[in-house]
This record gives C-alpha cells, structure tokens and sequence, in this order.
C-alpha cells in the first residue's frame, strides 16, 4: 500500500502551548487511521495542520509523494483532502442539496443555479456510498447523524479521496454511531482514505485499522488495531495505568433519600417525555439510569432538580414531598446537580473560576454574610478547591471560558462535592472528557457512594453506568422499562431494554 | 480550538498562558481608550474636511472645557449627568438588559421632580431626599414596567423601553408641562412660549452651589459631619487590609478621621465667598456616591453576583437556585431610578423647573456612556467625565473663529462607540505584540 499522507517532524507551537512537537506518521492509502488522544494531545491541532487552516512552525507535508505547502483548504481540498469538522458548517435553513454544491454550484445558461443537476448529482453520491438521504429536506429538520452525512457529502462531492473525521461519533447515539462505521467501511471499500479522531477508545478498536495515539502533542506510538487493547491505548494516552474497571466494595445502604412518585413532565415542545416515573434512591448506593438519548432522561433530571415543572407526581427528600420543587428549595435540602449541559448549566462562563465555584453556595455563610460577600472566604475556598481538585492553571482569577472542557467540569465536579450534598444527580458527568478526566469524576462519585451520599447517575455511555452503579434502571419512551442489579444485569440485556425491544413485566425500582 | 489556546495539561509550561492573560486583561483596559483616540482623530479629519484647522479647534475645545471655573463647573454638570444615565443602562446590561428606555425614565425623574419640588414645602433638608425618594420610585416604576412586561409576557425590552419612552414623551411634555402642571401666566409676566414650562421649585428644593454660596450654619454642621463619616470609613476600608493593624485599626481611623475634620472644619469655618454664577452643585456628588454604590451593588452584594449571573446565563442562573425573573425586575427598577435620578439633578440643579424645552439625550448619551466604559461603573464615570468636558468644550467650538457646530460632540461620541462596536478588531490588533513575541 502507497502512503497517501507523510508527516515528517510536524511542530506547531501556540502562546503558551507545544500543541505538536515533531510528529511523524505516515498515512496509507485505503486504510482508516485512527489518532487518539486526550483532549489537549494536539489531535484537532494536527488535522488542521493538514487541512492548511494552520500553517506548521516547522515540517513537511508530503502528499501522495510529493511536498506540498498547504496554505488553506483551497489548497487542501485541490489535493483531495476533506474534512469534516466536529462542529458541523451547514446552512440550516438550505436544503440538503443547496448545502452540499454550497461554494461549488452548478450553473446553466451562463449564471443561473441548476438546482436540478445539484440534486441529481447529490442523490448519485449518496448511493454510490450507500449514504441514504433526501436531498430536498431542510438540515434544520434532519438529525445530526443525516447532518453528518450532508457534510460527509459535501466533501466527497468537492473530490475528497481523503477524508479527516474530527470526533464524528461526538454527536452520535449508538445507532447512528453504527450507520456511521457501515458509511466508513463503504468509503474504505471504494478506495478512500479515512482519518479518524477520537478519544473513545472501544470505537477505535472497533473500526480502525491502525491507530496513532497522541500526548502532550508526541506521537507516542502507532499500533495494529487488531492486536490493540483499551487498556493499552488507555495507557499510551494517560501515560500511566489507567483503571478503567473500579473495584467497589458492596455498598452499605442507608434510608431512602431521594423518592419520585410517578413523574409526568412535557418537554420545551409540549410533548410529553416522561411517561410516569417512580424510583426510590438510597444512600450509599449508585443508581444507575440507562438510555439511549431522547427518551426523557434530560427531563427527569430537570424535575427532579427543580429546573422544570413536572405536570403530575410527587418528590420526596427524605420523606418530606415537594409539590412545586425548586432549585433553590432542592439545594437547600441536600441536593446537588452536575448538569449534563456545562455550557448551558454549570458554569457562569465569564466568571472567575472562584465565582463558578460558589455558584449556588454564594447566598450561604461563609461566603454570604448578610447580603455582603465575603471575598476572603471567596478566595480562600478557591484557592482550597484548585488545588485539591488540581483545576488546571491553578489560578482561581482566570475566567471560566479560558479552561479546557475537562477542568470546566472539574470546577462543577469541586462545587457540587464541596456544597456536602447528602443526594448528587450527575447527569453524564464525562461527556466529552477524556480518560483521565473521566477517571477523575467517576472516582469522586464513588467516593461520595462509599461516604454514604445517595448518587443518582443519568448515562448514555452504558460502560459507564455498568462500571459504576449498584442499581440499575433503564428508560424507554418516557418510562423506566427495566431494572437490575449491576451484579446480575448483562450489557446485552440492557441493551436490548434501551432499544425498547424487551421491557420487565413488574418494575420496581 | 480548544487545543490551541492555553492547554492547561501540557506541564511543562503551566506559567506561560497567566502571562499572557496578565497581558491581556492591560488591553482590554487599553481597547475603549485606543477607541477615543481613533474617535478624536475621526474628528480632526472631519474638521479638516470642513476646510477647518482641526488643531486650532481642538484648542478651542480643550480651552471651551478647562478655560475657566465656569467652563469647568458647566462640564462637570454635564458629567454629572451622564454618570446617572450610563449607569442606568450598565446595570440594566449587567443583568442582560438593553435599557433603551433611559431617555424616558429620565424625564419621569424630572417631572416628579419639579412636581415635589414646587408642590411641596418642606426645609431644605427634608425637601432634597423627598425629591430624590419621589423621583427615584417615580421613575423606578417606568423602569419597572418593562422588566415587568419581560418577565410575565416575555416583551422585549428593548421594545418596550423605546415604547415608555415616546409615553414618558407625549405624557410630560405634551400634556403635564402644557397642561396640569404648566405655570399659570399672571399679570406681572409675559410668558414666552419658549420659556414656559413647569412653575419654579421652592429655593429648598435647590441643589447647593457650592462654588457660588458659602454654606449656611446648618449646611456648615452637615459639612463637617459629613466629613468625619466619610473619612472615617475610608481610613477604616484602607486600614482592614492591613492584618498588622487590625486589632487598633478603629482607633487609628478614628484619629485619622477626627484630624482630618478638625482641618476641614477650619477652612469651612473660613468659608465666607463664593463665585457667582458658577453652577456647579452638589449634584456631582450623588453622581460619584451612585457610581460606588453601583459598584458596591455589583461585585460586593450577594444581589451583585445574581444581577451578574443572571445577566451572563440565565439558565446557570436558575440552576443555581437564583430568582431571574426578580433580578430582571430589580435591575430594571434599579435602572430606572438611576436615570431618574439624572433628571432631578437637571431640575434641581440647573434648570429649577421642568422647562418648556426640552434638553434631551441625556437618556441616549447614557448608551453611549455604558458602552464606552465597557458597562463597568469606574469605566462609565471616566467617559461621563470625558464626554461633559467634550460637550462643555464643543459649546465654546461654536464661537469665531472655528465656529465649528456643537454636535460636533455628538460626531465624536458616535465614531467612539462605532470602534467600540469593532471592540474584537481593536482587541485583535492590540494582542499582535504578544503573538510575535510567541
């Protein structure tokens, strides 16, 4: 097999950061080549390297045997290189056709836009590729897997033999994820080239041919996936032994803390998603609920955390009920939310991080004092908390927006724990972390279960929920279908019951 | 993009990006002055354009502004107002509102204040903070509406307050000051179309003109109380950051501070002239005790920090168990109040009645004053005082030789706000040195 893409020594340096430092790999044609790494590793920094929307300090690019400059995606895509971002770039009130010849239209008598011959040519590309689509529909009203497609499409469609996948499956539920890996092996078969990033490793192993692990932006090593474990990317990845199965003693449970009595609440859109909910969650255990996305597990977690109005039902914290729960009420009680949405939830992003880390304690002694904060206090906590929760730069003055994903959720992750809640509802506390952050946030929930905390852990990453929960539950449709023990429960099983294919007879969770 | 800026996982050069945010946290402090630099040269180009000498003119304006006591005290009035009106529309923005509505809540301060003003006697000391209280609920309410109108209806502000304020208009001007309120014409005095207005308030509702009178023995006691609290407070702020004095510190401001009003107490017992005619009045003072308590208000109150919070992200805002629909309507009362209160320095302080003409665009001069100081309460005192010289200097542009007209002023403020509109260019430019240096 020819080498499509050599990097030869790649250094790309930003104010502060070595984000490549003198990578080399080699990329062969018709294979998918996977790079992994933590976020931060230089990944996304490499990929636009090679798509020429930033120019390497030093190196060179060789492609398809000869040396090139690549000085913007003009240049990359005039070389057969397509990439398609994690953040799609779409029009969303065009149709799928019009997005796809968008910069590279089709004309007729001489300036006219031949729409016709753009969806004739979009509906061939997509069945040459077995990618099924309509281009007439409106991206705005197709979901983000058929989004994904339209850009895969559209860079195909500018001559793309080479295409870069930056975190495509990100977005994805399970499903989709699966469409996604039958559109590469397609793309393989028909001699493209795919370069895939990802920090999920399990995905990796599963489609990739050979994977390139990146760290502290080093290539550290590229190995055959064949004969590649978790364990041993993990490792690359770290740099040390990660766990990636926790060993849990039996939880020692506690009195019923948190109780949810048939729960009925409508989403945004009127629609109701939660179809008659009821759980009890005791302290000192994990409960564990599965499912795939949309089937109102967002909305649970938002009655139950006072952010939504449930239409019917009743919540008990330690047996006293809250008809109309709010947020204020609910904190006040001993509960404590890290949101699955941290943008939108969990953090103020133009504040500090010392005024992100008082967030929902700020009205409270020691940082209220009557009506005054207490910056002393303030200040003396974050200093505390940077610290112990090793929130990177430790400087409690930087603004929230300046830190990396994974130590935004360290600052929710340090707040939540430190306002001593006795019930914590983490809804995907790991969404987009990497292993190490992942590590992190999971053995803290743990460590809350075995201080005797009642956890209540809402997941779309099913390991997740196997390596961490006592009790599991599983959601369909708006309604828990299915409870086990983690002890007992099968990754098949469950999987089957998130899909709606099997349901319990008698659910009492 | 997340890996290029500041990677906080790379080890080995932990200490490289707080520099760099060192450094940027000195130009976004750089940005609004490099924009009133640019203003000032969009000015002079555009004088020269006329076929004017811009550096003669810029003289005339430095010298129209400092030139004299009088020239000064006109300009710091000026200043005095725009403060009250900026922060109207920087705490409104604080809480993620855009206080169109300065303009009117502006002229609803003023009204109630020539309407306590005149149909109110009371002694001076009771009379000046009934008018303030008055005016202040008055024109909170007009505030009020809008969040009101937000929160239960979810009217935008930004239409609503442009509404209230062609309301406040039609309903003041055209109705009360023509009407109900206007003065009554008797006998002895011919009333002019132009000069009418509301009747005078009562010399009690007369904001001190301190250059112009020497205070009267009450005012001498106020003074010198006023002093002592004053300067004991400051001394005691100062002296707590010291942890070596924290035991004596009350003591040590208490000495401070009664030393300080024995020297002051000296010269206002001294005190026997005044300049006459210099308008300047104690009006300015409420103007800088507004701008330290808005900043008390913001980054020293638990209210503060929910005004913020929910201004940033409402949704985090409510996460956090914080009331957003009540910080929207406080903020807005707030606001209200603030602009009204800009309005009772106009007619307590100069013009003693509401006058028949108007003098408007204090309320959207307010804009600009918030945006120039960035919404922050330091930042929007600077501009207020920067734009009442340039107001007060571009009267005196008007006169032979340049004669250069006076919203010539205006012309400045709107290319200021433009560059500051172009705030992420300016920024851009500002941040190349420490690009190259990397």
């Amino acid at each position: 097999m020819a080498a499509v893409i050599e990097l030869k020594g790649i250094t790309k340096r930003f104010p502060g950061v070595l984000a490549n430092d003198h990578i080399d790999l080699t990329i062969n044609e018709q294979e998918v080549f996977a790079i992994v790494g933590e976020n931060g590793a230089g990944k996304t920094t490499l990929m636009n390297i090679i798509y020429g929307l930033y120019q390497p300090d030093s190196g060179k690019i060789i492609i398809k045997g000869k040396e090139r400059r690549i000085s913007g995606p003009g240049d990359a895509i005039a070389l057969g290189i397509g990439m398609v971002h994690q953040h799609f770039m779409l029009i969303p009130v065009f149709t799928v056709a019009e997005n796809v010849v968008l910069g590279t239209e089709p004309t007729k008598y001489g300036g006219y836009l031949d729409l016709e011959r753009a969806r004739r040519e979009v509906k061939e590309f997509s069945e040459k590729f077995g990618m099924k689509i309509d281009p007439d529909a409106r991206v705005e009203h197709i979901s983000v897997g058929m989004q994904q497609r339209v850009e895969i499409i559209k860079a195909l469609f500018r001559g793309a033999d080479i295409l870069i996948l930056d975190e495509p499956t990100a977005a994805l539920t399970p499903l989709e994820t699966q469409e996604l890996f039958e559109t590469i092996r397609s793309l393989k078969a028909q001699g493209k080239t795919v370069i895939f990033i990802s920090h999920k490793l399990q995905e990796v192993l599963t489609i990739a041919d050979r994977i390139a692990v990146l760290r502290n932006g080093k290539a550290v090593g590229v190995v055959d996936a064949k004969s590649a474990t978790t364990t041993q990317l993990a490792r690359m990845m770290v740099g040390r032994d990660v766990i990636l199965e926790y060993e849990k003693a039996p939880p020692r449970l506690g009195d019923v803390l948190l109780e949810a009595h048939n729960l009925v609440a409508q989403n945004d859109r009127g629609v109701t998603t939660v179809k008659g909910v009821s759980f009890h969650l005791r302290s000192g255990e994990i409960l564990g609920i599965a499912g795939v996305e949309g089937n109102g597990q967002t909305e649970l977690v938002e009655v139950l955390t006072g952010l939504r109005a449930p239409l019917s039902g009743e919540i008990r914290i330690k047996g006293k009920p809250f008809f109309r729960p709010d947020a204020k009420s609910l904190r006040r009680s001993g509960m404590a939310h890290i949101p699955a949405d941290r943008h939108k939830l969990g953090l103020v992003l133009p504040f500090n991080v010392a005024e992100n880390l008082i967030l929902g304690m700020h009205n409270l002694p020691p940082f209220a004092r009557g009506n005054g904060l207490n910056r002393e206090a303030i200040e003396e906590f974050a200093q505390s908390k940077v610290l112990e929760f090793d929130i990177r730069p430790h400087d409690y003055k930087i603004k929230a927006n300046k830190l990396s994903g994974g130590n935004q959720q360290k600052v929710i992750v340090a707040r939540e724990i430190s306002s001593k809640p006795e019930i914590m509802i983490a809804s995907q506390p790991t969404r987009g972390l990497d292993v190490g952050a992942t590590e992190f946030v999971h053995k803290q929930l743990l460590e809350e279960r075995d201080k005797g905390k009642a956890v209540l852990l809402v997941s779309l990453e099913l390991d997740e929920i196997l390596s961490l929960s006592d009790r599991i539950a599983v959601m369909y449709g708006g309604e828990i279908v299915a409870a086990f023990d983690s002890r007992e429960a099968t990754e098949e099983e469950i999987g089957l019951c998130m899909l709606g294919a099997k349901r319990q007879e008698h659910v009492y969770v | 993009m997340s890996e290029k800026i500041g990677n906080p996982d790379s080890t080995s050069l932990t200490l490289a990006p707080s520099r760099r945010i060192s450094y940027e946290r000195v130009v976004d402090f750089l940005v609004p002055i490099v924009c009133i630099i640019l203003g000032f040269l969009v000015g002079m180009f555009l004088i020269a354009i006329a076929g004017k000498n811009p550096f003669g003119a810029y003289y005339a304006l430095i010298k129209g502004a400092f030139g004299s006591l009088s020239n000064i005290s006109e300009s710091l009035l000026k200043a005095a107002v725009l403060m009250f009106t900026g922060l109207s529309v920087g705490l409104a923005f604080r809480c993620g509102l855009f206080n169109i509505g300065a303009e009117g809540q502006f002229m609803v301060g003023a009204i109630s204040a020539a309407f306590i003003g005149h149909w109110v006697s009371l002694p001076p000391y009771l009379h000046i903070p009934l008018v303030f209280i008055f005016s202040g609920i008055a024109a909170g309410i007009w505030g009020l509406i809008a969040g009101w109108l937000k929160v239960t209806r979810g009217v935008h502000e930004v239409i609503s307050t442009i509404m209230l304020n062609w309301v406040a208009y039609y309903l003041i001007q055209n109705w009360l000051v023509t009407g109900p309120m206007a003065v009554k014409p008797s006998a002895s005095t011919q009333i002019v179309t132009s000069e009418a207005g509301t009747a005078p308030i009562y010399s009690t509702a007369k904001l001190w003109r301190f250059l112009a009178e020497p205070p009267n023995a009450v005012g001498r006691i106020a003074l010198i109380v006023l002093i002592f609290l004053l300067s004991f407070f400051i001394a005691y702020l100062l002296l707590k950051k010291r942890p070596g004095l924290r035991k004596i510190n009350w003591l040590l401001s208490l000495i401070i501070s009664l030393v300080l009003t024995g020297l002051s107490g000296y010269f206002i017992y001294q005190w026997h002239y005044g300049i006459p005619g210099v308008r300047l009045n104690m009006g300015i003072f409420f103007s800088l005790a507004a701008v330290a308590f808005v900043f008390w208000l913001l980054y020293r109150t638990v209210t503060g920090y929910e005004i913020r919070a929910s201004g940033y992200n409402p949704n985090a805002a409510r996460y956090a168990g914080i009331n957003v629909k009540g910080k929207i309507m406080l903020s807005m009362f707030l606001a209200g109040a603030l602009a009204g209160f800009g309005g009772v320095l106009m007619v307590c302080g100069t013009e003693f009645k509401f006058p028949g003409v108007f003098p408007g665009g204090y309320g959207f001069d307010g804009i600009a004053m918030a945006l120039i100081g960035q919404n922050h309460p330091i930042g929007i005192m600077l501009s207020a005082i920067l734009f009442g010289f340039i107001r007060g200097g571009a009267t005196a542009m008007q006169l032979p030789p340049y004669q250069i007209h006076k919203s010539f002023a205006d012309i400045i403020q709107g290319s200021v706000v433009l560059f500051i509109a172009a705030y992420y260019i300016i920024r851009y430019l500002l941040m190349l040195p420490m690009r190259r240096r990397e």
